[in-house]
């Protein structure tokens, strides 16, 4: 039988553990960290269909610009005012798009500067 | 006749003559990214099509030729550009990236004014698209997908589960999850309460 020492060190011991595999998630789900074996290019990521960690293949250690993109596609943000401005003032209620106006707005402007500037606007 | 009115014409003949041939067809590119996040200039509009289909683009450049501008006129290239009325118009296939029945039933209708319907490739879609497309071109296309993300999630519009799964079945899921990361780490520190990174 175990005794009441042996189950409390056990318990300890499963605690411990369960704490690193927390901290380990945790690390996980807030960083990429791009490995390199042989010569190849891997990343762990938090796959949160899953729900746990997956290592997804990058390419060749000499063409790092699959693991460069990964790297900019985690550090890229929105900042919250130009999120908050976009919902206030360009966004139609009623069809949840941005106001078609301001979209055809987009290509009238466009069409003119590039006018203005002497680009050729057919080709 | 304002530039306004003439494009809006000009698309209209434009979406027109594309629905004729290929009624799966889905706006894509700058402008139906505009829908989605704040609009930046543009200086045509891009239609998805399957341009695979040699008998239907034939039949479209025998069609179109005899109304517009066109070129190239020959079957077997992967982007075609029409001109109405001065503007530009684009039938694209872009390379990679897999468009589907799926990615097609979720298509967003929207109504301009003096244009009609059109529809637009789904926010989560298009997101995927510009993943694709940055393994060839690089950040400036993963702003694109970061954006359509962070203001379709503002607008409560997008739809994380299905836009991992098409990740998935477009081979850049890794973007996919970067991007996500970027994401949720925000909404974290801002409802946690701790500084914004």
């Amino acid at each position: 039988m175990e005794s009441c020492s042996e189950r409390s060190a056990r318990s300890g011991a499963e605690s411990t553990r369960a704490s690193a595999r927390v901290l380990y998630y945790l690390f996980i789900v807030h960083s990429v960290r791009i490995q390199e074996v042989n010569g190849y290019l891997y990343v762990t990521l938090w796959d949160k269909q899953l729900k746990r960690p997956r290592r997804f293949y990058l390419g060749k250690s000499s063409d790092p610009r699959v693991a460069e993109l990964l790297k900019a596609a985690a550090e890229l943000k929105v900042p919250r005012e130009e999120v908050e401005d976009y919902l206030a003032r360009q966004v139609d209620p009623a069809a949840r798009t941005t106001k078609p106006e301001l979209v055809v707005l987009s290509v009238v402007l466009g069409v003119l500067s590039c006018r203005w500037s002497g680009g050729s606007r057919a080709r | 006749m304002s530039v306004e009115r003439r494009f809006k014409s000009a698309l209209r003949l434009a979406a027109r003559t594309v629905r004729r041939f290929f009624p799966e067809y889905a706006v894509v590119g700058r402008f139906a990214r505009n829908f989605y996040a704040p609009p930046e200039t543009t200086l045509d509009v891009d239609f998805l099509v399957d341009l695979d289909d040699a008998e239907r683009v034939d039949e479209l450049l025998e069609y179109a030729s005899a109304r517009f501008e066109v070129y190239p006129l020959e079957v077997g290239h992967w982007q075609y550009r029409l001109v109405v009325k001065g503007f530009r118009f684009d039938l694209v296939k872009p390379r990679g990236y897999r468009y589907d029945a799926e990615a097609a039933s979720r298509r967003r209708l929207v109504r301009i004014e003096g244009v009609g319907e059109l529809a637009l490739l789904s926010p989560e879609d298009l997101a995927v698209l510009y993943l694709v497309s940055s393994l060839d071109r690089g950040v400036r296309d993963l702003i694109k997908a970061k954006d359509i993300v962070a203001y379709s999630k503002a607008r409560g519009d997008f739809n994380e589960e299905y836009f991992l799964r098409k990740c998935e079945e477009n081979r850049v899921k890794h973007l996919g999850l970067a991007l996500l990361m970027g994401e949720n780490r925000r909404r974290v520190f801002a409802g946690g309460g701790v500084e914004r990174p």
